[in-house]
């Protein structure tokens, strides 16, 4: 309202000064979103031009981002034919099939291209430096321009969520302290008495509280229960008894996971279980209690001869998990190096770094739709980060992260054409030696792409 | 119409006059040399054939292919030889102790780390630098740089004992806290002092105030009292009281960490602060360091050196040109991370409109003597001849503030040259001879 009343100010001002000198009308500070306005918006201009001219500055700061003609994969919500996705300054302000787009802006044409959001990758490491990504973190490296050849935009390490912004530190960090921590298995009897003590300690605080919240309407001079214990694990538990934050818990077996389900029903904490193996087993306890998942679902352990019931690994996993309502976001490769060295560069993993979309296609092997399926690497990992206001699909008034394929996401042929992170473009297959010398649909006799050789020197070279 | 050739003979016998019969004569007082060279690279000016440099007092006095000069001064004759202003080592831990302070001890100086009768700078010497910085080692502040002349005499060794202030910045992660700390405390006691003194000027205030109505006071009851002897007294006594006044209290500001006061200046009085030099030694610690800057530290005076031979600087030289004047970076080529591609950091950024000056590759006596050729090798690739030579003397002046007296052969300046025996970017000419403030402080062997 505040900006509203301030704009009102300036253009009664302009209308002023416009009656006092000539016929003049005020430029339009953003293109119209669809043709009908078009013509106004073009009379407008015409009428502006002197205008214009003393905000030009203001327009050329304004950087935009058109691209014109591709299967856009909101993920929200439609898939959209032939459609143009426009961005300015980073952030996407129209979608659609009729959008104005300005003389200014950087046109991409992705006329028979696949787009959708800029993957989110979970759990990962050696991208991005710890909880402070923006004051430690190495840019302009080979990790993240494979994340982003991979089509990966947006990182959580170390419980913070960041976007891979190669060369920039602005708007690197979407969201810290996104969960918290807690440990609670069978292996450690010890740890789990004291969590439930503790957490028993902050509900009968909670409890106090109310009950001196009501004393005090009656008796204002009612004594106020102590806060000064609540530091350090207890100020955590509170928030998760609040419904403030969710914890994050490692858990695989079923045994644990029942555990897990039982002490959020009886506290009411909102858990993100990560792992969550023998998942498929308990689902149903699982979304009763009103878990999310992490799972991989190439997760490989046999089942356990010794028991009487289905234990072990499944493809179907996620599957399962989402059919009966439990949140679902995929993370590749955990149980090769442990849970929480899901997405690395070192070794193997790093292979997954490259492939996160090959992940959430085991996904689909297991029977999750190919759509949840993109889901699970985009809007629904997201959601479980507590970002999805910012990232995971294409809407207008989100962050423009996205990525341009030559085919679905999901299939093994495809490649990345283009990732856009913050509006910018910071990888294109065909200008970056990683994969430029890939013909695409494997034709070997494929002209190879002009400028590919070398990479990221500028325009003299 | 002479001849050609006539005129020439003319021209030459005049030269020749000129030369056998100077007309000026020295005074007694004065010690004057003069240096006939072959060739004078002045740098800021042209290059003169068969030149000649004055020098009194250690300083030039005349430079010129026709300069007069008296017949009782010190003559040089270095007439097949080329003479160039000495190079200057923009900071070096050669010869010091191994040891390194970590955290902020920005008033910690070199030289009262350094001994100059035990400061052995001979390798310097030996290959034309005439001058060097020698700085403190460590991680975030740990001290500041001192400019050295190489050699000369002990008590006119220090040129500049407060040059810089060290700041390494190679490790984002590490430095850019340690930075960004340094510089919040600072700015906290500048509040602290700031408050204190807003107090104490309250205090004078009231103390003021006070003083005066005891004074109305006092008067009033004076005017109401008799008159009389005592009166007049009480009066005189009135009019000498201000005389007896206590001078009012000087303001005491409260103590600063001593390690933090230069950062304090920094941030309170950036004109005339010792500036930092912050060596970046990569693309991501330029990033780094601009976004740091960026959270409101723009002011803060500083110079940036980059470690270029693994550093990716190709992917933000025209940031570093647009944000910086001057930049201090190695003689060398750098390589292209993951590549083979070479990459000249120094001719890329002059490019994009930015001075440089040149550092060389290492501290140790090979580098040194090399330094000339990794500079021709930057030639090679682009640099051109012209900013080659002033990169690596006036530029580095420059860079320190000190260009009114080092980095080129002009009046005024202080007399530091150095002979070569061929081109100044030769690989193979040699170092001959050496001077600091006029004074011959080294001959090769061999060499008369």
């Amino acid at each position: 309202m505040k900006w509203l009343f301030s704009n009102l100010i300036a253009m009664l001002a302009i209308f002023a000064l416009a009656a006092l000198c000539a016929p003049e009308a005020i430029a339009q500070e953003e293109p119209p979103e669809t043709g009908e306005e078009e013509a106004a918006a073009e009379e407008a201009q015409d009428e502006a031009a002197e205008e214009e001219e003393t905000e030009a500055d203001d327009e050329d700061a304004d950087a935009y981002l058109a691209v014109v003609g591709a299967r856009v994969h909101t993920v929200s919500g439609a898939v959209l034919d032939g459609a143009t996705v426009l961005a300015k300054n980073g952030e996407i302000v129209a979608i659609g099939p009729n959008v104005n787009v300005p003389d200014t802006a950087e046109v991409i044409d992705g006329t028979g291209k696949e787009l959708y959001p800029g993957l989110i990758a979970v759990r990962s490491t050696g991208l991005l430096s710890g909880s402070a990504p923006d004051d430690g973190s190495t840019l302009f490296s080979l990790p993240m321009a494979v994340a982003l050849a991979g089509g990966i935009t947006t990182v959580e390490s170390s419980n913070t969520a960041a976007k891979l912004t190669f060369d920039s530190l602005d708007d690197m960090v979407i969201k810290r302290n996104l969960f918290e921590s807690v440990r609670y298995d069978t292996r450690s009897p010890n740890n789990r008495r004291r969590l439930r003590q503790q957490l028993d300690r902050c509900r009968d605080h909670l409890r106090d509280m109310a009950e001196w919240e009501e004393a005090r309407r009656t008796d204002p001079e009612a004594e106020k229960p102590d806060e000064r214990w609540i530091r350090g694990d207890f100020e955590k538990y509170m928030r998760l008894l609040k419904g403030e934050s969710r914890a994050l818990v490692d858990a695989a077996d079923q045994h644990d996971l029942l555990q897990i389900c039982a002490l959020a029903e009886e506290y009411g904490i909102k858990f993100i279980i990560r792992g969550a193996r023998e998942g498929w087993t308990v689902a149903p306890q699982l979304a009763r209690a009103g878990a999310w998942a992490m799972v991989t679902p190439r997760d490989e352990v046999a089942q356990n001869e010794q028991t009487n019931r289905p234990t072990g690994s499944n493809v179907e996993n996620a599957a399962i998990l989402y059919e009966h309502g439990v949140l679902v976001s995929i993370i590749p490769a955990g149980s090769l190096f442990g849970p929480g060295s899901a997405i690395s560069f070192g070794g193997l993993a790093g292979r997954d770094l490259a492939h996160l979309q090959m992940e959430a296609a085991f996904a689909v092997r297991g029977g999750l739709s190919n759509a949840q399926a993109v889901r699970s690497i985009t809007l629904d990992a997201a959601r479980i980060l507590g970002i999805d206001d910012r990232v995971g699909s294409i809407d207008v008034g989100k962050d423009a992260d996205f990525i341009i394929t030559d085919g679905d996401v999901l299939h093994y042929m495809t490649q990345v054409q283009y990732t856009i992170v913050n509006g910018r473009v910071l990888y294109d297959k065909d200008n970056d030696t990683l994969y430029s010398h890939i013909r695409p649909g494997g034709d070997l006799n494929a002209p190879p792409p002009t400028d590919h050789w070398p990479r990221r020197l500028g325009q003299d070279w | 119409m002479l001849s050609r050739r006539l005129r020439i003979h003319l021209l030459l016998a005049l030269g020749m006059t000129l030369l056998v019969a100077p007309r000026m004569m020295a005074h007694d007082d004065e010690e004057m040399v003069v240096v006939r060279a072959g060739q004078i690279i002045t740098i800021t000016g042209e290059v003169i054939e068969q030149g000649t440099i004055v020098i009194v007092d250690g300083r030039i006095e005349a430079v010129g292919a026709n300069v007069e000069y008296p017949l009782n001064a010190t003559i040089i004759d270095a007439r097949d030889e080329t003479v160039m202003p000495g190079f200057i080592h923009p900071g070096t831990r050669a010869n010091l102790p191994g040891y390194s302070r970590n955290g902020v001890n920005a008033h910690r100086l070199v030289t009262d780390e350094v001994y100059v009768s035990e400061l052995d700078l001979d390798r310097f010497v030996e290959n034309g630098f005439t001058a060097a910085a020698l700085k403190p080692a460590g991680s975030g502040l740990p001290g500041q740089a001192a400019l050295y002349h190489t050699a000369g005499a002990h008590d006119a060794r220090v040129i500049d004992g407060s040059l810089y202030l060290v700041a390494p910045f190679t490790s984002p992660g590490r430095d850019k806290g340690a930075l960004r700390s340094a510089f919040r405390k600072a700015k906290s006691e500048i509040e602290k002092i700031d408050k204190a003194r807003a107090e104490w000027e309250k205090k004078q205030k009231e103390k003021a105030a006070q003083q005066k109505r005891a004074e109305e006071q006092k008067k009033k009851e004076n005017g109401g009292g008799n008159g009389g002897e005592g009166n007049g007294q009480s009066r005189q006594e009135e009019e000498e009281k201000p005389a007896e006044q206590p001078e009012p209290e000087e303001f005491k500001p409260p103590q600063i960490q001593a390690g933090y006061e230069p950062v304090v200046d920094l941030l309170r009085d950036p004109e005339n602060a010792t500036p930092l030099l912050l060596d970046v030694s990569n693309a991501t610690c330029w990033v780094h360091l601009t976004d740091l800057l960026a959270e409101g530290w723009e002011d803060v005076p500083r110079t940036v050196s980059l470690q270029s031979r693994s550093g990716d600087f190709n992917h933000v030289v025209d940031d570093i040109a647009e944000h910086a004047d001057l930049v201090i970076a190695t003689a060398q080529m750098s390589v292209i991370p993951m590549t083979v591609i070479e990459y000249n950091v120094p001719a890329e950024l002059i490019a994009a409109g930015c001075q440089v000056a040149l550092v060389p590759t290492g501290d140790n006596a090979r580098s040194l003597a090399g330094f000339r050729s990794s500079v021709m090798e930057l030639v090679r690739n682009g640099l051109s001849r012209d900013d080659a030579l002033r990169s690596m003397t006036i530029n580095v002046a420059s860079a320190f503030g000190v260009d009114d007296r080092f980095g080129s052969i002009e009046e005024g300046k202080v007399a530091n040259f150095m002979f070569l025996d061929g081109d100044a970017l030769d690989p193979l000419a040699e170092v001959t001879h050496v001077m600091i403030g006029g004074e011959m402080v080294w001959t090769k062997e061999g060499v008369r």
